[in-house]
């Protein structure tokens, strides 16, 4: 058999800057990014790095002052960015769908839950009948792993606990069967009990119905635990891009090296020692610094980080870091 | 062997709900359910659980925010848990709370300076200059510079402003401070700063922490003991390591199961999932509260609470620990 993995979703060099009136802040600056057929990517980084930007830019769903200023999304063949308004209502909740961090906030607390994820179904399928969306709806539920879920086709979010409600919203993804789900934070608002059972069923369902998965998350444990590819973003760019295992065990780029570090963990006696940090804070983004974005916190920056911005380097066929340590060889 | 600081022995606190419209009986939140615990001085212990197994709401009556519904809390051997608010109002110098979120619990309208003081001009009369004096070195000492004390919150990201909660927190030299998840607001990056400040300063000053948290990595990394929670009960106690290595409880062990571990070679483990969700704390199940979600449960945890029992340091609630 010939090896040839198609992308699904292949991003070049997003452009989503912010007009504030403050100044124009860059959201995503020259963003690259693949998902392969199948695969569960993770797009890691810290508040305001762009990972957020960078899922909303494929749903279209940046608001004002945002605007997509350049670059392609490719989604099975197509731009995305070229896509008429229309056309893209048929592809957003049908064709890629969403879920966000608090489902509490994400659901309409005035109507069943049921009915507001037959409502997507119907949307997208206009030929179905109720009853017929409704059994649908309530197999979704099943299969999602709500409990007794014919009763809970009736109930309303708020008698329903954080973890079911995030059950709902990827039922609710997952209903018209999407390419694409993206899951932006889905687990940072669950206790870890939970957190497991959520991570354990997108898991499953990625198998079950064969749908690409990109995770963004904060989280490295997340992340070690389910993802295929991992992008790490720092202050609007794409820093290093690799396979999980590789990331892991040899990463490359100083920030990727310094989030591993810095963070404690349970399974490594280190008791006592002290934890490695990253000196300093992530940069105001109305003026993000010359050169490498990384270089005022990264400890091994050289003069040519603090003028130029470095390059793609490419380290092996999964692996891929933007830094000047790499490039001079 | 050090001094017992704070202990608190069969400590309640119950809420009481809104009753209904209907007139029908109001129904009670046991938010915390006779919890009994010991803080030796210069340690950390770490309280641990799930969203509403009432870790907060322990640590607020450590310190008296919170009145107990029934119970003693002693400090430094003196029970405080009726203390008038005048006689309260001396003790408490020597506590001190640090919150979640560094954007809530900053007053927006204060500058950095009469916020950093505000515990100290509440307790000493002192000069403008004084004042400044001491803010100033507070600021250095947690790492912010003090030509910004005229500044407002604001100005400052997330990790700054949790370096000003602690700056606020140590100005009186307090000896007991409840670290209500101080991190988890926090980014990657900034979290590590943020803790490795902590140690530094209970190293320098003697300090003793209750680390309330949810995130068992950094509970691994930074106390000395750690205790579990569940629905407003403890199920655990023991030293750190000998928990995270030897969990005897079963929701210990599944909690440990279900923390994410940041390598991805560990993944394909057969992961312990717990079924089933956090039952409510109006209606606490009967016997052993986790009996509903525990799979070794057997008839005798569904009619009977099992009692905390302490062996060798270590304490637990449970039927059938496990080996």
């Amino acid at each position: 058999m010939v090896d040839t993995i198609q992308p699904l979703l292949e991003i070049k060099h997003l452009k989503t800057q912010f007009f504030t009136s403050k100044g124009i802040v860059p959201g995503a600056d020259d963003v690259s990014l693949t998902i392969d057929k199948g695969k569960i990517v993770g797009v890691v980084g810290e508040s305001g790095c762009g990972k957020s930007v960078t899922a909303l830019s494929i749903m279209q769903l940046i608001s004002e002052p945002g605007k997509i200023v350049g670059g392609e999304i490719l989604f099975d063949g197509r731009d995305l960015l070229k896509s008429s308004k229309q056309q893209m209502y048929t592809i957003r909740g049908n064709e890629i769908s969403m879920i966000f961090q608090e489902p509490m906030t994400s659901l309409n607390p005035v109507y069943p839950v049921g009915k507001q994820v037959a409502e997507t179904l119907l949307i997208h399928n206009s030929h179905l009948s109720k009853e017929a969306a409704k059994k649908a709806v309530i197999n979704m539920f099943e299969l999602v792993g709500i409990p007794d879920a014919k009763r809970r086709f009736q109930v309303y979010p708020h008698q329903l606990s954080g973890g079911l409600r995030q059950r709902i919203m990827i039922a609710m993804a997952l209903i018209c069967k999407p390419k694409l789900l993206i899951a932006d934070e889905p687990t940072t608002a669950l206790d870890v009990t939970i957190e497991a059972q959520i991570l354990q069923l997108l898991k499953d369902l990625q198998e079950e119905i064969d749908t690409s998965i990109m995770i963004i998350t904060h989280n490295l444990g997340v992340v070690a635990e389910v993802c295929d590819d991992v992008y790490v973003m720092y202050a609007g760019k794409v820093v290093e891009h690799s396979d999980v295992f590789e990331l892991f065990d040899h990463p490359k780029h100083p920030y990727t090296k310094g989030l591993l570090k810095s963070m404690p963990r349970s399974d490594v006696d280190e008791q006592r020692r002290k934890l490695y940090s990253i000196k300093g804070m992530v940069p105001n983004m109305l003026r993000p610094p010359q050169g490498c974005r990384f270089h005022p916190r990264c400890s091994e920056a050289m003069d040519i980080c603090k003028k130029t911005e470095p390059t793609v380097v490419t380290i092996n066929e999964q692996h891929c870091v933007s830094c000047w340590k790499y490039n001079e060889r | 062997m050090n001094d017992i600081l704070v202990k608190v022995e069969n400590i309640k606190k119950y809420f009481a709900l809104d009753s209904g419209v209907m007139g029908d009986k109001g129904e009670v939140v046991h938010a915390v359910d006779d919890v009994s615990l010991e803080i030796k001085e210069n340690e950390t212990l770490a309280l641990v659980g799930e969203s509403g197994c009432g870790k907060s709401t322990l640590g607020r009556l450590l310190i008296r925010l919170l009145d107990p519904s029934s119970g003693h809390i002693y400090y430094k051997g003196e029970d405080i848990s009726q203390y008038s608010n005048r006689k309260m109002r001396k003790t408490r110098k020597e506590m001190q709370i640090i919150f979640q979120d560094p954007f809530a619990s900053l007053n927006p309208r204060m500058r950095i300076i009469d916020i950093i003081a505000e515990p100290l001009t509440t307790h000493i009369r002192m000069s403008q200059k004084e004042k400044k004096q001491r803010v100033s070195e507070l600021m250095k000492l947690v790492g912010l510079r003090s030509e910004y004390m005229m500044r407002y919150p604001h100005m400052f990201s997330g990790g700054q402003r949790q370096r000003i909660g602690i700056a606020r927190a140590i100005a009186l030299n307090p000896k007991f401070i409840v670290c209500d998840e101080p991190v988890s607001a926090l980014d990657v990056s900034i979290q590590s700063q943020v803790i490795n400040l902590l140690q530094d300063l209970q190293e320098q000053k003697d300090l003793t922490y209750l680390f309330i948290s949810h995130d068992l990595n950094i509970v691994s990394h930074i106390s000395d003991r750690v205790c579990v929670m569940f629905l407003g009960k403890v199920m655990e106690i023991g030293d750190t390591h000998e928990v995270y290595e030897h969990p005897l409880h079963p929701y210990t062990k599944f909690l440990l199961a279900a923390s994410p571990v940041p390598d991805p070679h560990l993944r394909n483990q057969k992961k312990l999932v717990l079924k089933g969700e956090i039952p409510s704390p109006i209606h606490v199940p009967s016997g052993c509260r986790f009996h509903t979600r525990c799979p070794f449960a057997r008839e005798i945890c569904k009619e009977k609470e099992p009692p905390l029992v302490t062996r060798e340091g270590r304490s637990i609630s449970c039927h059938f620990p496990l080996e």
